[in-house]
């Protein structure tokens, strides 16, 4: 087992070091401003951050409710600029045009879910149907999400991929509900950042003679447990899930104190703590504060070379508690699911909300600002010409291609960075020629985990990801 | 996974209670989901594909984790009694850490906490136990009077460590440790005397030995080593079965009687372990067990959402509500299920509950009542058992009309075992009613010929459902219907056949008297206690027990005892997936 000792803290807090030993500051929290760091010194390499959205995109469709014009996507295919993402809910990323890849006609598998959201939050990045078929809100998706895939292979010493949530828990599919490490096995989502922050940085206030005694410690007690994990691994008698349980307990035991040099100031980690008392808040001006604070941990482990994936999930699995705020208004709207369904009411009664289609738009709006934060955040990460946000692809995602009609057709992707010039970038596309019947999902998820560097075995890319009985070629229109 | 153990992960599933509704489904197509019926037909090759509730001849156990690790609830349970620890501070730090743990998922709809399955040791939860024994351990070293009760004076310091070390570390690791466990952790009580600049000596020792047990899997895991097969099954051992004994129980590590028994041999037979199953039955910590199972099979938490509409119930206080429903209904299972002994024929059909003025106002009381809460008999008439109560009737309304859709779908699918799908995605909307009353409504709406709601409504869901139609949104009893008379004749689905009944409380008899009811509850308890999903393993012993209950009246805490002299629960499967 390889062994890693604390190292003596050079500045406490202010400086970070990536795994290729560049220098580099925090551009954490709002305030900070970043600093330059040398373009020789970057080596961080690619990775992946998803950022999931539930209940679709006011997009254009007909209804029961009527006709709802196009408040989404781009008004053509080409070429990204202000004037095609003007008045849709993408122009908030204008200032990143040239740095996006829009896609249109991703598809998702009609699997058999019995329930729209749990077809699309299970299945959004695993492209895996459930493991009972109609369970409703009681489904499981059957295999290991993109996410995971990625931090299995990539992560260095087997370390998980972070996983985020943010809203209140609980609720439709169970709360955090779209990372799987396998088949029926639902991983736990980091929800109060404060804690989320001390699990992956550690936060102590030490010296440098209290952090070696701290080290020498802990590794005789991680030496006292891995031996008896190991011990009990040795038994050949273990079921795989046991075997696999207790591997996932033995990886997680870190020696690895180096992340100590990744922390915050003592003003900024009182930031993360205050927002222990709302990070399970429905309200929506809470679930911003939490999900850019989640942000923020993301870039800063995605700069420090902890890991090489994040998903970041807003709302539970119709992100029906969620209740966000009208900004023209200044009052709260109705909870988001209602608002997706166009009604009062999370099933089929209750009645017409006004004007749902034009709040579905702000709130899109809304997790596009969000979205654009965390793509400012990782681009200020400057390396003297690429960005941290171009050395990986962060993806913001939704599981519906549209509210009342929960369809699996063409569910937003909006792609940006290039992770390393792997994919394209400051256009809008359509992918297999607009055919709706194309299931094209796994595909690009695959994509995706090539781009950053998974490879299936045998082969220099990966195609792994998704049931075995779809196409899971990487798609070459998404490349450069 | 192969396909066999895949499709053994699905009966698993199916056949947990609620879940049990999809296996019937998925083998037995749509409509047969809503048949009524918790059985199913299947090849019965001995591959899983048998029938769904069959009742096997044997309690066999089911194959399972060997290593649950301990619930939130149980971590901070077994740390404050491992530490001898009353109310205080430091049982107060305990809670708190336990609260900041990262949530477990809720996987597969498994409605309690400890899904054996589901609760695993990750990067996050590792560095959370790590901070927590890192500060458990210094909060006992520097509370002096806390030190002495764990080392007793009037040794060496090196005496004392010994003795802390088999001590403390036979009941942290629930069993008594190997000759190598024990010197491993003299080596940390060494380091542990010159590792820490504010400590020296015994303390240092004892703080570093006391960080590295609680993060021991032995410790944070229910391990269960026992691997000696016979006639079939593995005999867990006595301390292991006494760990069981204890969690299901008290959800917390074993007290000293118990450790006692288990090393005396004394649980190595039935009537040893029938002998403490009663002492911990009889202890007041099984109640909170009790009233813990049930608010989960109840789905109190939904009460938090009750909501009733100020202009359709101008007296009530909206906000109040939930919290008197939930105090009745936690104090109607502490008194009627565990003071008084009761079962599930009490559960179903009793007519005590306690109440404060807002809800004896709501049941029509007569007399004097004010914030607390007493014990009052409800009219037979109108009231009998938890399903015509306040918190069950209010959480399952709009904030306007009672909710005869979801009353139903809770009393088949939780309560029956009845398996129904999934609603599909887009269904057409309740439409705002002209003049009928609410069951014409909703009648209209889910029972059209030709629609593919029609199967599962009329036969299963409505029925049940409109039973309660005497039930407003609030739970108040009441006559009229949007000036209809209430309607509450219904043909409900049980035990494979049907059965007439006029209202909630003739309905809450044909409950009380069925077979699947008994069985269902009982399955339910099966998966609590196991912390798993049932299967067809547990058939025979939720026959058993679902009798025991149904047609010699057992009390609820009779049956707590009698699931845990079973087999099943004294032994662990030879099967290894």
């Amino acid at each position: 087992m390889s062994r890693r000792i604390i190292q003596p803290r050079m500045h406490r807090r202010t400086v970070l070091r990536g795994i290729g030993g560049v220098t580099m500051a925090l551009p954490f929290l709002e305030g900070l401003a970043p600093r330059t760091v040398k373009a020789q010194d970057a080596a961080v390499p690619p990775y992946a951050i998803f950022f999931r959205q539930g209940n679709g995109v006011a997009t254009e469709q007909s209804s029961e409710f009527g006709d709802e014009p196009e408040r989404f996507w781009p008004r053509e295919f080409g070429a990204l600029d202000a004037a095609n993402l003007e008045g849709r809910g993408l122009d908030e990323l204008t200032a990143f045009a040239s740095k996006l890849l829009v896609v249109r006609n991703i598809n998702m598998e009609d699997f058999d879910y019995a329930d729209g959201h749990a077809r699309g939050a299970l299945q959004c990045l695993t492209a895996r149907d459930p493991v009972i078929p109609q369970a409703g809100g009681d489904s499981e998706a059957s295999g290991e999400s993109v996410d995971h895939r990625i931090g299995r292979q990539l992560n260095p010493d087997g370390q998980d991929s972070l996983f985020f949530y943010a809203g209140s828990p609980g609720g439709w599919l169970g709360g955090p509900c779209i990372s799987y490490r396998g088949d029926n096995n639902r991983r736990s989502a980091l929800h109060n950042p404060w804690n989320a922050y001390e699990s992956i940085f550690g936060a102590a206030d030490l010296t440098d003679a209290a952090a070696a005694q701290l080290a020498a410690r802990n590794v005789s007690v991680n030496d006292l447990v891995r031996g008896q994990l190991q011990g009990l691994l040795s038994r050949t008698d273990l079921s795989t899930r046991d075997r696999e349980r207790l591997d996932l307990h033995l990886t997680s035991i870190r020696d690895l104190e180096l992340n100590l040099q990744c922390q915050l100031s003592e003003s900024e980690e009182r930031v993360l703590e205050g927002l222990e008392s709302i990070y399970e808040s429905n309200d929506g001006d809470h679930i911003w504060q939490v999900t850019r604070a989640h942000m923020d941990i993301a870039t800063i482990a995605v700069a420090c070379g902890l890991t090489r994936s994040v998903a970041i999930q807003v709302g539970n699995g119709n992100d029906g508690s969620s209740q966000y705020r009208d900004p023209d208004t200044g009052e709260m709207m109705e909870n988001y699911h209602y608002i997706s369904h166009r009604r009062f009411s999370h099933s089929d009664d209750g009645d017409f909300i006004a004007n749902a289609d034009e709040l579905h738009h702000k709130i899109d709006r809304q997790f596009a600002q969000a979205f654009r934060y965390l793509i400012e955040r990782l681009d200020s990460y400057d390396f003297g010409g690429p960005t941290l946000l171009d050395l990986g692809v962060s993806v913001w995602l939704n599981d519906l291609g549209n509210g009342p009609g929960h369809s699996a057709n063409s569910c937003p992707f909006v792609f940006a960075g290039s992770a390393n010039s792997f994919f394209r970038q400051g256009e809008y596309i359509e992918l297999d020629g607009g055919a709706w019947n194309v299931r094209n999902h796994a595909r690009v998820l695959n994509t995706i985990a090539t781009a950053v560097g998974c490879t299936s075995e045998g082969k220099d890319y990966c195609d792994d990801i998704g049931e075995d009985f779809i196409d899971r070629e990487p798609h070459p229109e998404l490349q450069a | 996974m192969g396909e066999r153990s895949r499709f053994r992960g699905s009966i698993q599933t199916f056949l947990t209670p609620v879940a049990l509704i999809l296996g019937a489904l998925v083998s037995a197509g749509v409509a047969a989901g809503c048949n009524g019926s918790t059985t199913g037909e299947g090849s019965g090759d001995g591959d899983g594909d048998v029938p769904v509730g069959t009742i096997g001849e044997d309690d066999i156990p089911t194959p399972s984790t060997r290593f649950r690790r301990l619930t939130h609830d149980e971590w901070a349970n077994t740390v404050r009694d491992l530490l001898r620890l009353g109310d205080g501070p430091i049982t107060d730090s305990i809670i708190t850490t336990a609260e900041s743990f990262l949530a477990d998922p809720v996987q597969g709809g498994f409605i309690f906490e400890g899904n054996g399955d589901a609760l695993e040791v990750d990067s996050a939860r590792w560095r959370a136990y790590q901070r927590a024994a890192a500060s458990i351990a210094e909060q006992v070293v520097s509370d002096s009077t806390l030190l002495d009760v764990l080392v007793p004076a009037g040794a060496s310091d090196d005496e004392r460590g010994a003795a802390f070390i088999a001590s403390w570390g036979e009941r942290a690791h629930r069993r008594p440790l190997s000759q190598a466990e024990v010197e491993s952790y003299r080596e940390i009580f060494e380091l542990g005397k010159t590792s820490y600049s504010e400590h020296s000596g015994l303390a240092g020792g004892v703080r570093l030995a006391i960080e590295s047990i609680l993060q021991s899997p032995y410790f944070l895991y229910r391990v269960e080593r026992s691997d000696d097969a016979r006639s079939g099954v593995v005999p867990l051992d006595s301390y292991e079965r006494a760990t069981r004994l204890s969690y299901f129980f008290w959800g917390t590590m074993p007290d000293d009687a118990l450790f006692e028994a288990a090393g005396s041999g004394a649980l190595d037979t039935v009537d040893g372990v029938r002998a403490q199953a009663a002492r911990l039955v009889a202890d007041a910590r099984a109640k909170d067990t009790v009233i813990s199972f049930f608010e989960k099979v109840l789905e109190v938490e939904r009460y938090s959402r009750i909501a009733p509409s100020a202009s359709a119930f101008p007296g009530v206080s909206a906000s109040q509500l939930g919290p008197s429903a939930e105090a009745e209904t936690v104090n109607f299972l502490g008194g009627v299920m565990y003071d008084d002994a009761g079962g599930l024929h009490e559960l179903l059909t009793s007519t005590k509950t306690f109440v404060n003025e807002q809800l004896a106002s709501i049941y029509g009381l007569d007399g004097t009542f004010d914030d607390t809460f007493q014990e009052v008999e409800l009219d037979g008439s109108q009231r009998a058992g938890v399903f015509t109560q306040v918190g069950f009737l209010a959480s399952h309304a709009t904030s306007v009309d009672p909710d005869p859709i979801h009353r139903g779908v809770f009393i088949a699918r939780r309560v029956s075992c009845i398996p129904i799908m999934a609603p599909p995605d887009s269904i057409p909307p309740l439409p705002t009613p002209s003049g009928q009353s609410n069951r014409q409504l909703v009648t209209e709406h889910t029972e059209a010929e030709g629609t593919s709601c029609r199967n599962c409504h009329v036969s299963i869901i409505n029925p049940f459902g409109f039973a309660y139609e005497h039930y407003d949104a609030i739970g108040a009893f009441r006559t009229e219907d949007r000036s209809h008379p209430v309607d509450s004749r219904t043909e409900v689905m049980v035990d494979g056949g049907t059965a007439v009944v006029q209202n909630a409380v003739e309905l809450a008899q044909v409950l009380s008297d069925s077979k699947n009811v008994h069985e269902c509850m009982l399955g339910h308890l099966i998966a609590f206690a196991q912390g798993r999903s049932t299967s067809l393993e547990d058939s025979a012993l939720i026959e058993q027990l679902g009798s025991a209950s149904r047609d010699s009246a057992a009390s609820f805490r009779d049956l707590l005892v009698e699931l845990a002299v079973a087999d099943s629960f004294l032994n662990r499967s030879t099967e290894v997936e």
